[in-house]
């Protein structure tokens, strides 16, 4: 090894060493600064969070994924066809209108995302598909597939579905509000609430609060 | 040590489960008290509730949408309202009926 190389493997080891200081001063930062906020989940994800997340979830998503587009058209059927599964599986988290201004929505961390919003929006058919068929790790985005696959209906009717988030009709909200899970609690109090209206009860059952 | 670890992250999912069952809508069940320009104010028989409306507040009567201002005193109303800020109640969705003339 002459001088001249000797010196410059030298040079690349300094550089090493400063850039994983660099790297060891600004987790160090990061750490201190998790520690002082606490691991709250009704904290914003920093600018840096997000990216990192962002980036990391666009990597995660198969290439022969994002190529793939919706084989099914967004006919009327196949938008009510996803928007029942929607109000079933993904509104307790996602709203029905997709806006995420849930109770479960709001105490996740990080939150869903407003999915009427481009961020969303512009996704690739295919990277919808396989989020919602794998999830995303660290995020409250379960996976509904049951193994890797490319061709399933429901999920297909549900890409649909979020296609037609933007559109939303009141009429719609309205339908899906009747489609949504609910608890024989829930049913209850709804029948009560109704049996008030018509008039059939007297007596007010008071200002309750629910968990919806 | 590794069973200690399940066991602390099982107690840390049920302690986040208990958290979020606390929040939640609040249900307005009564008769219309008092009407204002941008909130209701209903006889609950307990008390007297007072809920904000704003822009996106829908309005039901007869399972059809209605408007503010169809909505009267004396009206039944169930109001399912969020509470943004503590103490402080805003209407989502105010469904209502008048009540049926006596003859």
């Amino acid at each position: 090894m002459t001088l001249r190389q000797r010196g410059d493997a030298r040079t690349r080891r300094k550089i090493g060493i400063m850039i994983s200081l660099v790297m060891v001063i600004v987790a160090a930062g990061y750490e201190i600064t998790l520690v002082r906020r606490g691991f709250s989940a009704r904290a914003e994800p920093s600018s840096l969070e997000t990216l990192m997340a962002t980036m990391a979830r666009k990597l995660a998503v198969p290439s022969n994924y994002r190529q793939l587009h919706n084989p099914f058209q967004a006919s009327a059927e196949n938008v009510q066809a996803g928007m029942a599964h929607f109000a079933d599986h993904c509104s307790t988290c996602h709203a029905n209108d997709g806006g995420g201004d849930t109770l479960f929505g709001k105490g996740l961390y990080p939150k869903p995302p407003d999915m009427r919003k481009a961020e969303t929006q512009n996704k690739a058919d295919g990277e919808l598909y396989y989020i919602i068929e794998n999830g995303i790790r660290l995020s409250g985005m379960p996976a509904f597939g049951e193994h890797a696959s490319t061709t399933d209906a429901e999920t297909w009717h549900l890409v649909t579905f979020i296609r037609h988030l933007p559109a939303l009709t009141n009429e719609e909200l309205e339908k899906m509000a009747s489609l949504n899970p609910k608890t024989e609690q829930d049913r209850q109090e709804e029948q009560q609430e109704q049996e008030f209206l018509r008039g059939e009860t007297p007596q007010t059952p008071g200002s309750s609060s629910h968990h919806h | 040590m590794k069973a200690r670890l399940l066991i602390l992250m099982a107690c840390i999912s049920l302690i986040a489960v208990a958290a979020l069952a606390h929040g939640g809508e609040e249900h307005v069940i009564g008769t219309v008290a008092r009407v204002s320009q941008d909130s209701i104010t209903v006889d609950t028989t307990s008390k007297m509730v007072t809920v904000a409306v704003v822009p996106e507040t829908k309005f039901i009567r007869s399972k059809a949408a209605a408007k503010f201002a169809d909505l009267n005193i004396g009206d039944r109303v169930v109001i399912h309202a969020k509470e943004p800020t503590e103490g402080k109640l805003v209407a989502d969705t105010v469904e209502f009926s008048s009540p049926k003339p006596k003859r």
